[in-house]
């Protein structure tokens, strides 16, 4: 199979970048290649990112979703690596310097959004900004291939923001937004005719602050700016709801899909939503159906790049609450899966990674479910019987000298659960009690029947209001073409590095 | 019964426990699987454990919610018998309600405009200079607040004074009279309440937590029909040079400083 070179094209879009307002402190052209591939190229590629997905929460999800000795559809790829995930001025990074490294191969500061590590937050040293490096869905653009963007955080929100912004402060979404607007001053103009679709959360920030949105919500533009109307203008189809969703069709490109005024919600949350809503997986098959079927329309046949972001298990495990957490990887898996399912896995490289992990814990030793044991128990705890989420989401059940199960205790013979936080809101104060009884209100006030209500707060040791990151390796997973140069140990920066070699971009 | 995979249509199979299938092509790429020679991984739709039940729509409105009297509240607390009162004043309307939480926070909730069952609220909180968003699904998380209803009767679910048996004893207060009802504790630990329906307002609420052994009692000591019409404006207008926040992005900051 051969893959139309892309550099043509890429010469083209950098001589047309010359003037545009972004111009000064950045790159004219992408750099060349840092990896030497010669395998088969990809045409497509599909990057999906769990946000603080680290990889307790992949074990978790998964004894929680499919068993201990199940497999999630992320297990089955052949090809992974260890990624470190420290920033230019952080152990434990957040998300914006961590997704400008897999996005652009350039490792930068806290709260940093495409530019390089001479950046500070907000310039606090008054020395303007860096170099703004080309991000992976700027050079796909710029070869010519159909780009989109989806997260169930809010779009403009620092993962979604690094694919196609370049600013200093993450938190400033209204300019993030504008400069995804085509025609406008501020305008990314690497990104051509604009992303071909941006679906996700965030529509206060495409809405006036004086304007009540589709679903009840303000918006927080201090412009007074519309720019649902303004990306109308562009030529977007816009859609806010499951209705318009399902309508799309890719006659329908370029698209703007903004479902919530903030963050979309949790999967487990999701039936409630007023608009209602789609899905991680229902946007997903969706995109890949518009920007398959468009590139393939288009006389230049040039593929497409989908980043995928599953956002909110970030916000899950800064709540201390475990099971939004695991209930958001596993729709995560099932994206995967599906997009897995969908492509033509010799054309398309997918790879899932995660920005940065959470102190998020299993703990003690747990037996697997009475089912699973390779023996008979003399007895045991009836809490043993069934043991919620296939043992995950309950207190830690272990054996006895005498073949019995009991919950295991602490020092004091009080029981814990499999699950916790080292910091967060689920700190206690004051002697432990039984999770499975414990009076400790969760989410909401509400006291939950043990460890594996929606509403439970995992314990944590240092109290917080806020669970935080974690600073250890996540993992990366690949298949399709240019997979094979996914493994060891690398720092995030290599995922930009495969993807562009799979792609044969900038060569 | 597990969790057929792949939810969003055609390709979804139902299966047991336990049980895996290699995932049908689909059309997308059937039309470019030319050759057959490749080697291509096969992914398995793994089975997954059933879904828990989903959260419940938000309480519908009683007629009596869209013609609320606005009003300002002394809203007292007290924990125990010995416990301090805790004073707060709540200024309530058919469509938003002010709570000063004291500590220098303030909440408005505020009913959703184009469905009223539905409510989001905005904390602004005077010493961070900051204005925190919660969406509906945030309110019900954090705070337990299923809809506009339970914001409106003060965070009582009137669905549980119905559990209660009503008794003799009416109380007058505010120039209103408030049924007395009692019973051997509902599901939310309420004990004894004199409520208005007309007013959607209890009285008083004398509960008990799980967690504590003295009763919580809720006392409504004044009722003025004067209202401040200023704490009903958004704090986005009050305070324009506070920093706007949604509360996942305030748990996200929690941790910098
Ligand atoms: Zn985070």
């Amino acid at each position: 199979m051969t893959t139309p070179s892309r550099s043509v094209a890429l010469v083209v879009a950098a001589a047309l970048l010359a003037g545009s307002p972004l111009s000064a402190g950045r790159d004219d052209r992408p750099g060349r290649p840092a990896l030497d591939y010669k395998g088969r190229r990809a045409k497509n590629v599909i990057f999906f990112v769990g946000d603080g997905m680290g990889v307790s929460t992949i074990t978790a999800t998964r004894v929680y979703s499919v068993g201990v000795a199940g497999n999630l559809v992320v297990d089955q790829f052949p090809h992974t690596a260890l990624s470190r995930t420290y920033g230019a001025d952080a152990i434990t990074p957040d998300s914006a310097p961590t997704m400008t490294a897999m996005m652009s191969g350039v490792n930068t500061n806290a709260g940093v959004l495409g530019l390089d590590e001479t950046t500070e937050p907000l310039d606090f040293n008054h020395d303007g900004d860096g170099r703004a490096p080309w991000t992976l869905l700027e050079e796909a653009k710029a070869s010519g291939m159909k780009v989109g963007v989806i997260s169930t955080a809010r779009i403009t929100h620092a993962t979604p923001a690094a694919t196609y912004a370049h600013i200093n402060n993450r938190d400033n979404e209204n300019a993030i937004a504008l400069q995804a607007l085509p025609g406008d001053p501020t305008f990314n103009d690497r990104l051509g005719d604009g992303i071909d679709l941006l679906i996700g959360g965030g529509r206060q920030f495409f809405v006036p602050s004086t304007v009540t949105d589709e679903e009840g919500g303000t918006g927080s533009r201090s412009d007074g700016r519309d720019l649902r109307r303004e990306f109308q203008s562009a030529g977007y189809s816009y859609v806010w709801n499951t209705a318009g969703f399902n309508a799309l069709n890719r006659a329908s490109l370029p698209v703007l899909g903004l479902f919530e005024r903030g963050h979309m919600e949790y999967e487990y949350d999701r039936p409630t939503d007023s608009g209602s809503e789609p899905s991680l997986t229902d946007m997903t098959v969706k995109a890949i159906e518009l920007l398959d079927g468009a590139s393939r329309k288009s006389r230049k046949s040039g593929g497409y790049f989908l980043m995928v972001e599953s956002g909110r298990i970030d916000h899950a495990h800064h709540e201390g609450n475990a099971f939004r957490a695991l209930t958001d990887t596993e729709e995560l898996d099932e994206a995967i899966g599906a997009a897995a399912h969908m492509v033509d896995l010799r054309d398309t490289l997918i790879i899932v990674s995660a920005d940065h992990s959470h102190v998020f814990n299993i703990a003690g030793y747990p037996l697997r479910p009475k089912s699973e044991l390779p023996y008979q128990v003399t007895s045991n705890d009836p809490g043993f019987e069934a043991p919620a989420g296939n043992g995950i989401l309950d207190v830690v059940y272990d054996l006895t000298s005498g073949g019995a199960v009991a919950a295991a205790g602490d020092r004091n013979g009080v029981p814990y659960t499999v699950l916790g936080y080292l910091n967060g809101p689920g700190y206690r104060g004051g002697p432990r009690t039984d999770p499975r009884t414990d009076a400790f209100p969760g989410r909401g006030g509400v006291v939950p029947n043990g460890p594996s209500h929606p509403a439970y707060f995992q314990e944590s040791a240092v109290p917080m209001g806020s669970e935080t990151h974690a600073g250890e390796e996540v993992a990366i997973y690949a298949v399709g073409p240019g997979a094979a140069l996914v493994h060891g140990t690398v720092k995030n920066t290599h995922i930009y590095q495969v993807m562009k070699a799979a792609l044969g971009l900038g060569e | 019964m597990g969790r057929p995979s792949f939810r969003h249509g055609a390709a979804a199979v139902a299966i047991g426990i336990g049980l895996a299938v290699t995932i049908p092509v689909s059309p997308l790429a059937q039309g470019h699987r030319r050759g057959g020679s490749e080697d291509v991984p096969i992914f398995i739709v793994p089975t997954r454990a059933p879904a828990a039940a989903r959260p419940a729509s938000p309480p519908d409105l009683p007629r009596e919610a869209l013609a609320l009297v606005s009003a300002t509240l002394q809203l007292q607390t007290t924990r125990g018998a010995s416990g301090a009162a805790v004073v707060q004043t709540v200024t309530r309307t058919a469509d938003r309600v002010h709570v000063e939480t004291g500590a220098g926070r303030e909440l408005l909730y505020m009913r959703n405009p184009t469905d009223v069952r539905r409510v989001s609220a905005m904390l602004t909180d005077h010493t961070a200079r900051t204005t925190v968003v919660y969406d509906e699904s945030d309110l019900r998380r954090v705070l337990g607040i299923r809809g506009w209803l339970d914001v409106l009767t003060l965070g009582f679910d009137p669905g549980r004074f119905a559990e209660l048996r009503p008794v003799s004893g009416t109380r007058r207060a505010f120039d209103l009279p408030f049924e007395h009802l009692e019973g051997p504790g509902s599901a939310d630990g309420v004990l004894e309440a004199w409520w208005h329906q007309g007013e959607l307002l209890p009285l008083e609420v004398v509960r008990r937590r799980p967690e504590s052994d003295a009763p919580v009692v809720v006392t409504v000591v004044q009722r003025s029909l004067a209202v401040d019409r200023q704490r009903l404006a958004l704090p986005t207008t009050r305070f324009p040079d506070y920093r706007q926040l949604d509360f996942a992005d305030w748990l996200e900051g929690l941790h910098e400083r």
